[in-house]
């Protein structure tokens, strides 16, 4: 369980007072969930996923990772095993030249016995879908392939929690799909608490639990039915929202009565065909 | 000035267990003025495809001609060809190197020989076309933000005062703020420079939003070059080839099946939002 309490972290700044970065933030994440974080760029979505495996540590307040502070520099080995990070570019997360190899970097250094580690090196390229590239070059691999490994070295550490930094911005639309599958899956199967931030509204449905970040503080943390209603509001700090909620905004502006919390193509569809037959 | 390209193939690492053909038998025309949407995964040759337009990449056959001329032949002057034609690469703000912007901004005229004086109003030109303020000319281009790196970049590749723009996805890695400024100054150049432009994307929603035709390249071919209504028409097609149609033309394709026929040219939320509308007053 993530338990983040009053946090706030300033960056130092040359000159001048420190720039606040993060404002007295609260939240509880259970183990399991699959939570979204939004928010624009300089918001301070990055600064706080940087905080949940301890690669920043706040200036202020806490955070418990299954009950340990993660300001806690004796135990930060034993958070950083829990708490997985994927980031951005693919190409900066891969470091041997074969996929398994790749895979089995982070157990090595862990000091895992072999045997465990040709079975976790198994395990992790099953769980993304990777298996049959296991002998490949890594290099040669499509982005998605290679974002998908990178997230297989996470898995192979046994990680409760894994944190994405905007796994799928650098990547086309079949790698973006097929990354996102890989996370439902991780999610859905080995019920793997996810932290997904993001820029895109599409992926953002698919969490559980969508969590807005504005100038450094928490706006709405709610389902993504409740978070996308708020169009205005969104558009007000500079996010979208999928298409077909945007139709139905717009169509409601127009005296057009349908519900206001459609997020995918098939509730649109079914909601104007309702709308028709009835008028 | 107008692009044809004629025939055009090209192999990468011909004669090596590496070899990929990246461009294949490729021909099309873009007028003058036009606002084309290029769009196809990765791997699909598009990016090797913009950089044989403004000579970076010789193709192995075929020819192109940039307002009548073939840069293909031998002898060409390329200097010329490259002043015409601004290509803005992916993630250009990572090729930001001087120390202000106005310095960076200014490195390619003055590379052309341009006066100081030409560069000083082209600069000042081009900052307020991609919306920035002058102020940010004497900042480091490394103290600013992301959307604002890459407006530079940008103003860097206006300032050869281009006829011809080519952006291989601006908008990539950007918030959907920043996506909505890069997408507006293009479109502003498009119309009030009557510049042609070609927009590389993988966004649907992006191309659909702006563009005159689509050109789409897959397996080094390409597989169509249309006005967006044409194309959207071909859902299947799409998909097979990894592409989405925008959400809002699978709502009006959906409901086509389901008996509710809102016609064809709709892949905007506002042209659905109309269409919709007209079709329930029609109804009633």
């Amino acid at each position: 369980m993530i338990e983040v309490k009053n946090l706030s972290y300033f960056y130092e700044a040359e000159e001048g007072t420190p720039e606040k970065v993060l404002d007295n933030i609260n939240l509880k994440i259970e183990d399991g969930e699959f939570v979204a974080v939004l928010g624009h760029n300089g918001s301070g979505k990055s600064t706080f996923a940087k905080h949940l495996n301890a690669i920043l540590q706040p200036t202020d307040g806490y955070i418990y990772i299954d009950g340990v502070s993660t300001s806690n520099d004796e135990m930060l080995w034993n958070i950083r095993s829990k708490v997985g990070m994927v980031f951005q570019n693919p190409d900066n997360q891969i470091v041997a030249s074969v996929v398994e190899e790749d895979v089995a970097f982070a157990p090595e250094n862990l000091g895992v016995k072999p045997e465990e580690i040709r079975k976790r090196v198994d395990d992790a390229l099953d769980a993304v879908d990777m298996t049959e590239y296991k002998n490949h070059s890594s290099h040669m691999l499509s982005g998605g392939q290679k974002q998908r490994v990178a997230i297989a070295g996470i898995i192979a550490m046994k990680p409760s929690i894994i944190v994405m930094d905007e796994p799928t911005a650098m990547l086309d639309p079949i790698g973006r799909r097929e990354v996102m599958k890989t996370i439902e899956h991780l999610n859905s199967k080995y019920n793997i608490t996810i932290i997904l931030i993001t820029h895109n509204m599409d992926e953002a449905v698919k969490a559980k639990r969508v969590v807005v970040i504005d100038s450094g503080k928490i706006l709405i943390d709610n389902t993504p039915k409740n978070v996308f209603k708020n169009v205005d509001m969104l558009h007000k700090i500079g996010l979208d929202v999928p298409q077909v909620t945007m139709l139905a905004y717009k169509l409601r502006e127009n005296g057009v009565n349908i519900s206001d919390d459609i997020l995918t193509v098939d509730e649109c569809t079914q909601e104007i065909y309702n709308y028709v037959n009835k008028g | 000035m107008s692009i044809k390209v004629e025939n055009v193939s090209f192999v990468y690492g011909k004669g090596t267990p590496f070899e990929k053909k990246a461009v294949d038998d490729i021909s099309f025309c873009v007028k003058k003025g036009e606002f084309i949407g290029l769009i196809g995964h990765t791997g699909s040759g598009k990016s090797t495809l913009i950089q044989m337009l403004n000579g970076l990449i010789k193709p192995d056959s075929g020819k192109i001609f940039i307002n009548g001329c073939d840069i293909t032949a031998d002898k060409v002057n390329l200097k010329e060809i490259r002043s015409k034609i601004g290509l803005v690469f992916q993630y250009p703000e990572y090729q930001l190197f001087e120390e202000t912007v106005y310095k960076d901004i200014a490195y390619g005229p003055s590379n052309f020989n341009k006066s100081k004086e030409e560069i000083d109003s082209v600069i000042n030109e081009v900052i307020s076309l991609v919306g920035l303020d002058s102020s940010i000319l004497e900042k480091s281009p490394f103290e600013l933000s992301g959307g604002q790196k890459r407006r530079v970049a940008i103003a860097g590749v206006l300032a050869m005062s281009p006829d011809i723009l080519i952006l291989d996805e601006p908008t990539a890695g950007l918030d959907p703020a920043g996506r909505n400024d890069i997408l507006a100054c293009i479109k502003n150049l498009h119309e009030q420079k009557g510049m042609t432009v070609i927009l590389v994307s993988h966004s649907m929603e992006d191309i659909a939003n702006n563009v005159d035709k689509i050109m789409i390249v897959s397996d080094a071919k390409l597989v169509s070059f249309d006005y967006p209504s044409e194309i959207f028409k071909d859902s299947e097609m799409l998909k097979n080839i990894g592409l989405n149609v925008p959400q809002v033309t699978r709502v009006v394709n959906h409901l086509k099946q389901k008996g509710i026929n809102l016609g064809n040219n709709i892949y905007t939320v506002e042209a659905a939002v109309d269409a919709i509308l007209k079709y329930v007053k029609e109804e009633s």
